[in-house]
């Protein structure tokens, strides 16, 4: 049946060469135009395993909250003037029709206006206690039993209210600056208001533990997954910060976000994708140029891998519409399977023409000879390939998929055009045809024949130190270790990571109700290894709560009503207090320093001071002391502070419960979804997230939201799911491939030993592979580990050839490897070029890939050759090799 | 001559094996209970003063080192004053069962510090104040399980379960040596999970025993480990009567090392 169709395709061809041609041309015409319908979908969203909700929900999130995905922005300056930097790049990128919003700091009036109601209850009473007097002294000291009631000393107690107590003394430093100035100064009645805001709500700005740098978000008018204008909208924003640096020589700043890594990675893959292509292609005419020591066959045999190509990419686009990052280096991993199939149809001609076979017997040769173990080679390893389609990653079906038709499509490109074109070419120009064998090849088969038992006993070894190596390779999981190298958006979200002692890639979910919204953030926050949740509860409790509350705010609220008047500051009592509050904020910071909590101590500092370098505290009760003021000013100061103070605290006063109606525009985008239905939140986890991903902290992190929350997403999530998936599925892919490929070695060869023998060489070569990653340094990522597939899928291949030519073969051994291994060589040197082609990618895991790749395909060809030998003879000529 | 020399050998060699014999039968039956408390044992210094240092991880990603020196009576009281870095010199912290009084030099105020609790974490490091505890294990029924080899030294496997919900965690899984009773590693767990593995690595030679000398502390939970080390340390040390004494702690923090 296979020898009859060959028999039908040589006739073909022979008979018309160019009908063929022109069918195949007209074939193509039709599928470029659909490929040019591919999409580039270049996100980790679509790597998600198939009906994983972490896709659903965050499809869902894109499309209901225009806030979710938004990018940030770290702001610097060397004079420290971080808020000027913040509303001047705040104010310029507003202009822009790519940016909704930008937000640096928190609502301040909303903050005021309801802030009572926002604590909790255990909290409400600190806040209600320095409400109590409105006069500076007053103030203080009760700020004074506050700090000595709530942290005696207590490090824990400054740990779990770290947060807070860092936003209130950032807000106290704000004052006392005001206050040391107030000395010499008149003081605005506007900048005493700011101050006084400051006192009651805190520093507005979400700071760095050093305090040096600011963190501010950018609300695009694109989503993260709208590919088309993510370069222009990112490279816009990104060109107006860079327009500001240069007009304000001190301001720095960094951008990251999905955007900006989903706009960086698409530049790189497509960058990387284009350049492993065209240096693939290059090296494979090289390699082919120099084997057949010819140009224009060379020439000819990367026609039909083009061909097959765009076939592919046709096809693709009608089965598929996309290429996500994975598949974007389809293109570049075919031309080395690919351009296998030309080669052995080349080699097949040539050889036949150096034996003087006419041009009619050449074709029948070459594709009657040829024909049935490129058939063989093509099934299998598309078989392979779409065994990847049981998978249940959405990625690996796509994989499976387009490989498998890419491999169809270039063999029946290759039987149907390269014969076609070598047969109308050689009957119009006579050629020198060249000697179609490597007899180096066949000496070492020989010599490995000769020597089998200890040659056995060699790879044995080897094989053995490789496995100890490959149970020590790493397998990373961090999109550090993943993304292209030296990324400037990765850059900067690691420095927020480390600067803020939180991850920026937030993890998210909705929740459809305030009741929820609020118990699942309550549960979440206390995790050790959430650092922060941002939920809308944090500005609208829900209604049992604020009921609660409210209850507890009646005496609050008769309080702020009997408050006392306005008294006369007695400056020894004044200066009491202030050198109280001293000794507690050096207390505190000694105990943070102690316990290592950085953010509270750089701030006790730059209050307090330290021994030697006083703090602006310290500074202001000395000038209090030597009387260095005019008390004129002083008196002012602090008949301001009472006014400004009455009238803020006054504004806390609250009667009845909040509603949905309440919340200021800014607050309702970045909870609320556009149809009011349903709320997000937001969790960022304590320190590095990609650094600890793998390790107890991440792994905890991500599972006890997913059991708390099933449906949480985000890119945390995806990578831990594909990471579970991708260890369990790759496994399983690689044994249901190999059981695959054992059946069709048994059909084909229709004889276990053989199938066996055929499949040895494979598994050595996977192995010494595992070892030498481990061993070079290169280890494995999510991406690198589907080679593994790849490898089985590409390596059987030169034993299927060469067990095949030894069946049908009557010629010796030597003689046969000489021939058969001539051409399993140039393809494996040609797929290693494609494959090695990927070396070049920026990216980390396409360069893993295709370090790995290389190896493997390598080690087949080397294997293949020292241990089929070794084991099994040809049968024609069993009794001479024997004897010999 | 000869035959009342060999009655005297055979009597050593039946001797010996009598004890060999011994120590088998009461090393096969000694209890998990009878091995943490040896191991406990092994960890009380009585009456000692010491320096350590303690290295923790800042929110801010550094590694802070902490000196200290620590004066003991009992299990119940002890004062730990830092020395360095310099900054925090002369703080003094004086521990009486949960109860915390602390001096600071800057502001010259003794403060009565909140009372601990087993699980708190002690001064931001992975330590919890139970851990420290001589009594560390008495919150927990311990059983032996088998024995096993840990970091290259024959030991016997422990496991406690809480025996309330006053324990500072839900069980430990512990290994002690064979020979000394010296507590090699715990692994701590709560709700199911791994949370915190103690390690001693190395030890020095206390009144001709091994005691502890570096204990690393790794919090799985939270990512950060602290290491504590004792620099050196002389036990059977006579403190004054009523010397772990907040009244004492100006002077003490104020007194040369």
């Amino acid at each position: 049946m296979r020898d009859k169709l060959f028999n039908y395709l040589a006739n073909t061809i022979i008979k018309k060469p160019k009908t063929i041609l022109i069918i195949t041309a007209l074939v193509t015409i039709v599928l470029l135009l659909f490929s040019f319908n591919l999409n580039l979908e270049l996100s980790w969203v679509g790597l998600a395993p198939k009906g994983d909700p972490s896709q659903t929900e965050f499809r869902k999130i894109v499309d209901n909250y225009p806030s979710a995905s938004k990018m940030y922005v770290t702001v610097e300056d060397k004079g420290g003037d971080l808020e000027s930097a913040a509303k001047i790049a705040a104010e310029n990128l507003e202009k822009l029709q790519y940016v909704k919003r930008v937000d640096y700091r928190v609502n301040m009036d909303y903050l005021l206006d309801n802030g009572l109601l926002l604590y909790e209850s255990d909290n409400l009473n600190n806040i209600t206690d320095i409400l109590k007097n409105p006069n500076l002294t007053g103030f203080i000291t009760n700020l004074n039993d506050l700090y000595e009631k709530e942290y005696k000393g207590n490090s824990s107690g400054i740990e779990d209210d770290k947060q807070e107590m860092v936003r209130t003394l950032r807000g106290l430093d704000y004052f006392l600056q005001l206050a040391d100035r107030s000395l010499t100064q008149n003081i605005k009645s506007e900048e005493m208001d700011k101050g006084v805001k400051r006192l009651l709500v805190g520093d507005p700005y979400l700071s760095s533990i050093k305090g040096d740098t600011l963190l501010m978000t950018v609300q695009p008018t694109f989503g993260a997954l709208d590919y088309n204008k993510l370069k222009p909208g990112v490279g816009a924003i990104a060109e107006e910060l860079k327009k500001i640096e240069k007009e304000y020589p001190g301001f720095k700043y960094g951008l990251t976000g999905m955007h900006v890594i989903a706009r960086d990675e698409m530049e790189s893959t497509t960058r990387d994708s284009t350049l492993a292509m065209i240096i693939g292609l290059i090296l494979v005419l090289i390699i082919l140029i120099a084997a057949f020591k010819m140009w224009l066959s060379p020439l000819l045999a990367a026609v039909p891998l083009i061909v097959g190509i765009i076939w592919d990419m046709g096809l693709t686009s009608i089965f598929i519409g996309r290429l996500n990052i994975f598949t974007v280096f389809t293109a570049a991993m075919l031309i080395g399977l690919g351009i296998d199939f030309s080669v052995h149809i080349l080699s097949g001609f040539t050889e036949a023409r150096s034996k003087d076979y006419s041009l009619e017997d050449s074709v029948h040769f070459t594709l009657e000879k040829v024909g049935p173990g490129i058939l063989t080679g093509a099934l299998t390893t598309a078989a392979a390939f779409f065994t990847l389609t049981i998978s249940s990653l959405g990625f690996l079906v796509e994989l499976g998929l387009i490989m498998g038709m890419g491999i169809l499509s270039i063999m029946l490109a290759v039987f149907l055009i390269l014969p076609a074109l070598l047969f109308l070419r050689d009957g119009s120009k006579s050629s020198t045809v060249k000697k179609g064998n490597y007899p180096v090849i066949g000496k070492i088969a020989g010599w490995s024949r000769k020597w089998r038992y200890p040659v056995l006993a060699i790879v044995l070894l080897i094989l053995i130190f490789s496995a100890w190596q490959g149970t020590m390779v790493d397998f990373y999981l961090s999109i550090k270790k993943i993304e292209p190298e030296g990324l400037e958006s990765i850059k900067v979200m690691d420095d927020i990571a480390d600067k803020f002692n939180m991850s920026n890639d937030a993890v998210l979910y909705t929740t459809d109700n305030l009741k929820k919204t609020y118990q699942l953030a309550e549960e979440i926050k206390d995790q050790p290894q959430v650092e922060r949740v941002s939920a809308i509860t944090e500005y609208l409790p829900p209604s049992d709560i604020q009921q609660q509350r409210l209850k507890n705010l009646t005496a609050v609220n008769q309080m702020l009503k009997r408050r006392p008047g306005y008294q006369k500051t007695d400056i020894n009592n004044l200066i009491t207090q202030l050198k109280r509050l001293e000794n507690n904020l050096i207390e505190i910071g000694q105990l943070s320093y102690m316990s290592g909590i950085d953010e509270v101590v750089n701030v006790t500092d730059k209050i307090t001071g330290l021994p030697g370098n006083p703090g602006i505290l310290s500074n202001f009760i000395s000038k209090l002391e030597a009387e260095k003021y005019q008390q004129q000013k002083l008196n002012d100061f602090v008949s301001s502070f009472y006014d400004s103070f009455s009238e803020n605290s006054g504004k806390m006063e609250i009667k009845s419960e909040l509603t949905v109606n309440d919340l200021p525009a800014d607050i309702k985008s970045q909870f609320i979804s556009a149809d009011g239905s349903s709320y997000l939140n937001s969790v960022y986890a304590k320190g590095n997230l990609w650094d600890r991903i793998k390790k107890p902290f991440g792994s905890r992190f991500i599972h006890m939201l997913r059991e708390k929350v099933p449906r949480v997403t985000g890119t945390p999530i995806f990578m831990r799911v594909l990471y579970d998936q991708v260890s369990k599925e790759v496994t399983e892919a690689v044994f249901l491939i190999a059981v695959t490929l054992l059946l069709l070695l048994f059909f084909h060869f229709r004889s276990f030993k053989e199938a066996f023998i055929a499949f040895l060489p494979l598994i050595s070569a996977l192995t010494v592979t595992m070892g030498l990653i481990k061993i070079l340094n290169v280890n494995l990522d999510i991406f690198s580990v589907l080679a593994f597939p790849l490898i089985i899928g590409i390596g059987i291949d030169d034993g299927v050839h060469v067990i095949h030519r030894l069946n049908i073969s009557d010629q010796d051994m030597q003689t046969v490897f000489s021939s058969v291994g001539r051409a399993i060589l140039l393809t494996t040197l040609t797929t290693m070029a494609s494959f090695g082609s990927l070396m070049i990618a920026q990216y980390q895991a396409i360069y893993r890939l295709g370090v790995t790749l290389f190896i493997g395909v390598a080690f087949c060809f080397i294997m293949t050759l020292i241990i089929i030998p070794a084991l099994l003879t040809n049968k024609n000529k069993i009794n001479e090799s024997e004897e010999n | 001559m000869k035959i009342a020399k060999k009655i005297i050998n055979l009597s050593i060699l039946a001797a010996l094996m009598i004890i060999i014999a011994v120590s088998i039968v009461n090393a096969a039956n000694i209890t998990g209970q009878e091995i943490i408390d040896k191991a406990e044992d092994n960890m009380d210094y009585g009456n000692y003063q010491s320096q350590a240092q303690m290295t923790i991880h800042t929110t801010g990603g550094d590694k802070r080192e902490l000196k200290m020196e620590i004066r003991g009576e009992g299990t119940e009281k002890s004062i730990m004053k830092y020395y360095e870095p310099a900054r925090i010199e002369g703080v003094t912290f004086l521990f009486i069962k949960d109860d915390i009084w602390s001096f600071f030099p800057r502001t010259g105020r003794v403060r009565h510090l909140a009372a601990s609790t087993k699980n708190q974490k002690m001064m931001g490091s992975s330590f919890s104040y139970d851990d420290f505890s001589s009594e560390a294990f008495e919150d927990y029924s311990v059983k032996l399980i088998g024995n096993e080899k840990m970091l290259g030294e024959e030991c016997y496997k422990v496991e406690g379960q809480a025996k309330s919900d006053e324990a500072a965690y839900d069980g430990f899984t512990a290994w002690v040596t064979e020979g000394d009773f010296r507590l090699l590693k715990v692994n701590y767990f709560k709700a199911g999970e791994k949370i915190k593995v103690m390690t001693i690595e190395t030890f020095m030679k206390v009144n001709g025993k091994l005691r502890p000398k570096k204990i690393t502390m790794k919090d799985l939970n939270e990512d950060n480990q602290t290491v504590f080390e004792y620099i050196e340390i002389e036990t059977g040390v006579n403190f004054r009567p009523n010397y772990f004494n907040k009244r004492n702690l100006e002077r003490i923090s104020k007194s040369q090392l």
